[in-house]
């Protein structure tokens, strides 16, 4: 076997890098990467299928961009202050019948229109499930574009979130004849 | 534990807080209640955070209807647009369905000018600059004057902007000039009481005056409090609810309780401007109006939204689009252009007050409305002009799907469901906001304005308790 002639000079180089790099890096995860819940369960990797169509993600966008299950929608879904969780085992039920009786199949296993067609149905015509199918599709997009747990979908719409304020608000031009002298109404 | 002030205020929002500052500065001993928290500028968040906004929200979700106010001392003022304009003196002179004049004959825009000039001077409003103007609402005047209409700036009660755009969930910097910065202060230091988190349940008349039974939410204890004057001042969904609760205990309160809800002829709209750059998300939350349909009963003014508001609450559909949709892809392909180049477009006009508050059995609040023909026609010539405004500069007008489908409003501005009168038959309070066979029992706040404003009403229901506060101080009996 060949190795590599090491110089002193060239291995703490390397070693001081690597190590350089190892630490940002892990304080990178710790600031920014926040792990979401994983789908541990046929409802959890049902719940999964229904975000990916609310808030489509990589896989299923032109743009290759996250979606609702990159910002931890199951963890939305599943977090008491919401309510939606004690209803969960129901709904699953529901969209995977509706889903066996039309494509024979349980939902998490049917391609992304299908998905999509089934809870456009749950949604509309879904009988007593109806609220619970319109409360999955508030979490999903609320942990997306809501930024429940990352920033994610904030930045995907170009959302800023907090910020000390900004000097370049204005197109400090004016735009339109005015009706009024001072603002109001006579 | 009964606790004995000449004045009891419920509720410390624009009605609440200039009653609370004028009568304790009369020396007359004020307690005010407040069913929310203090909040501050080390308080406030710049969050969409739904635990947080739940906390200084209070949402209500009727048929066909949800309100959104504020909760906390301060009431309103925490949360809103700090947009501050005079009600125009058309407004006054409106009649309704039979023809009689839905405001008292005292007044007019002439005699509320005065008022207006106070709490302008206490609240710091002055029209804004060009260049005070954020993007997004100068884009809306950019559009508006491309269709051949006017567009003016706004008058705001900011000073020294500092450009966040989260004047929704309350001013970390302390520049909205919310009333927590001037009407509350001045009210403690002239020695009212606030206490906050505690729940007006009551109100009772005695031989003495009045008991206002009310619960501590952090202790869950009940305590009463005997004064002679009561000042309802708990906005156009509270007010209401307690003086139905405080029915029996009051003498022939006026069967106008809780009617007439007038949404403000809010309802919200969105525009998608491809070539524009709005960033929607920089400045004031509003800088622009245009007041060239008033002849029409509306204003269309430029408004800038959270992502959660335009994405969760609303349901919207591109004018022309067969479907609405509110999620999947179509929806994710709109919400990437949000940023910079979707503004929010609010209409304020002249509805028919076509909404009520009631409760039910339980005593639980509930909410009803029902779109007559006045208030449809309003919403859809606006929605015509948006739609023109908004194609004037190339860009696709977005409507929020409730409306469409079911005549669905959603409003920040409820008034009206204790409004005043010339006379027990038409309202609850009179001109001087004291309600009808009660003596010593005002009602001040958004509830007693009588009808719709067509523009945002804070400066309005403020100047009206400026008013009122003159009137119970000089006929204060002791």
């Amino acid at each position: 076997m060949q190795y590599k002639n090491v110089t002193r000079r060239f291995f703490l180089k390397t070693a001081g890098s690597l190590s350089f790099l190892f630490s940002t890096d892990k304080i990178t995860e710790a600031a920014e990467r926040i792990e979401c819940m994983s789908a541990s369960s046929h409802s959890k990797e049902t719940m999964l299928a229904i975000s990916d169509v609310i808030v489509p993600g990589a896989k299923n966008s032109s743009d290759k961009s996250p979606g609702a299950a990159d910002a931890c929608s199951l963890d939305i879904m599943y977090d008491p202050f919401f309510g939606l969780e004690k209803y969960i085992a129901f709904l699953v039920i529901s969209i995977d019948w509706s889903s066996l009786w039309r494509f024979g199949s349980l939902y998490k296993n049917i391609d992304f229109e299908k998905r999509t067609y089934i809870l456009q149905v749950k949604e509309e015509n879904g009988w007593f499930f109806k609220k619970g199918f319109k409360g999955i599709i508030i979490l999903a997009k609320l942990a997306f574009y809501g930024g429940y747990k990352n920033n994610i979908g904030m930045e995907y719409i170009g959302f800023p979130g907090a910020n000390p304020g900004y000097h370049d608000f204005s197109h400090e031009k004016l735009f339109a004849k005015e009706k009024t002298v001072d603002g109001n109404l006579k | 534990m009964r606790e004995f002030f000449d004045v009891c205020i419920i509720g410390s929002g624009f009605g609440g807080s200039v009653c609370g500052a004028k009568l304790s500065g009369a020396k007359k001993t004020t307690l005010i209640l407040e069913q929310g928290r203090r909040w501050d500028k080390n308080t406030f968040q710049q969050t969409q955070d739904v635990k947080y906004l739940k906390e200084i929200y209070e949402e209500f979700e009727g048929e066909n209807i949800k309100v959104s106010t504020a909760m906390g001392v301060g009431g309103g003022s925490l949360l809103y647009s700090a947009s501050s304009l005079r009600t125009s003196s058309l407004v006054f002179e409106q009649k309704d369905k039979n023809g009689r004049r839905l405001w008292p004959s005292e007044y007019s825009r002439k005699v509320l000018n005065p008022y207006y000039e106070k709490v302008e001077k206490n609240l710091n409003v002055s029209q804004l600059l060009w260049s005070e103007v954020p993007k997004r609402d100068g884009i809306f005047a950019k559009a508006c004057n491309a269709a051949g209409y006017t567009c003016d700036r706004l008058r705001i009660a900011i000073v020294n902007c500092r450009n966040c755009g989260f004047c929704h969930t309350g001013c970390k910097f302390d520049r909205k000039q919310s009333l927590i910065l001037n009407y509350i202060p001045e009210a403690e230091k002239n020695g009212a009481k606030i206490k906050e988190e505690c729940k007006a349940l009551l109100v009772k008349r005695n031989e003495k005056g009045y008991l206002v039974a009310y619960k501590d939410l952090k202790s869950g204890v009940i305590n009463e409090v005997s004064c002679k004057t009561v000042i309802v001042s708990a906005g156009a969904i509270q007010s209401p609810a307690l003086m139905l609760r405080s029915k029996k205990y009051l003498d022939n309160l006026s069967s106008h309780v809780g009617k007439n809800l007038t949404a403000n002829g809010n309802i919200f709209l969105a525009a998608h401007l491809p070539k524009e750059d709005c960033e929607v998300f920089k400045g004031k939350v509003q800088g622009s109006v245009t007041y060239a349909f008033w002849e029409e009963g509306f204003v269309l003014q430029g408004v800038g939204t959270l992502p959660i508001s335009a994405t969760v609450i609303n349901r919207v559909r591109f004018n022309n689009a067969k479907k609405p949709f509110y999620w999947g892809i179509e929806m994710k392909r709109v919400m990437k252009e949000y940023g910079r180049h979707l503004l929010g477009i609010a209409v304020i006009g002249l509805d028919g007050s076509d909404g009520s508050v009631f409760l039910d059995e339980n005593e639980n609040i509930k909410l009803i409305w029902s779109m007559s023909e006045k208030s449809r026609k309003v919403f859809d010539k606006a929605i015509v002009r948006a739609k023109e405004i908004v194609e004037s500069l190339g860009g696709e007008l977005l409507i929020t799907e409730p409306y469409q489908e079911k005549g669905e409003v959603i409003t920040v501005h409820p008034l009206g469901t204790c409004r005043m009168a010339g006379d027990k038959s038409d309202g609850v309070i009179d001109s001087n906001c004291q309600v009808f066979g009660n003596p010593n029992l005002y009602i001040v706040d958004s509830s007693a304005v009588p009808s719709p404003l067509g523009v945002n009403p804070s400066l309005t229901i403020a100047a009206i308790a400026e008013r009122a506060s003159d009137y119970i101080v000089q006929n204060f009996q002791p």
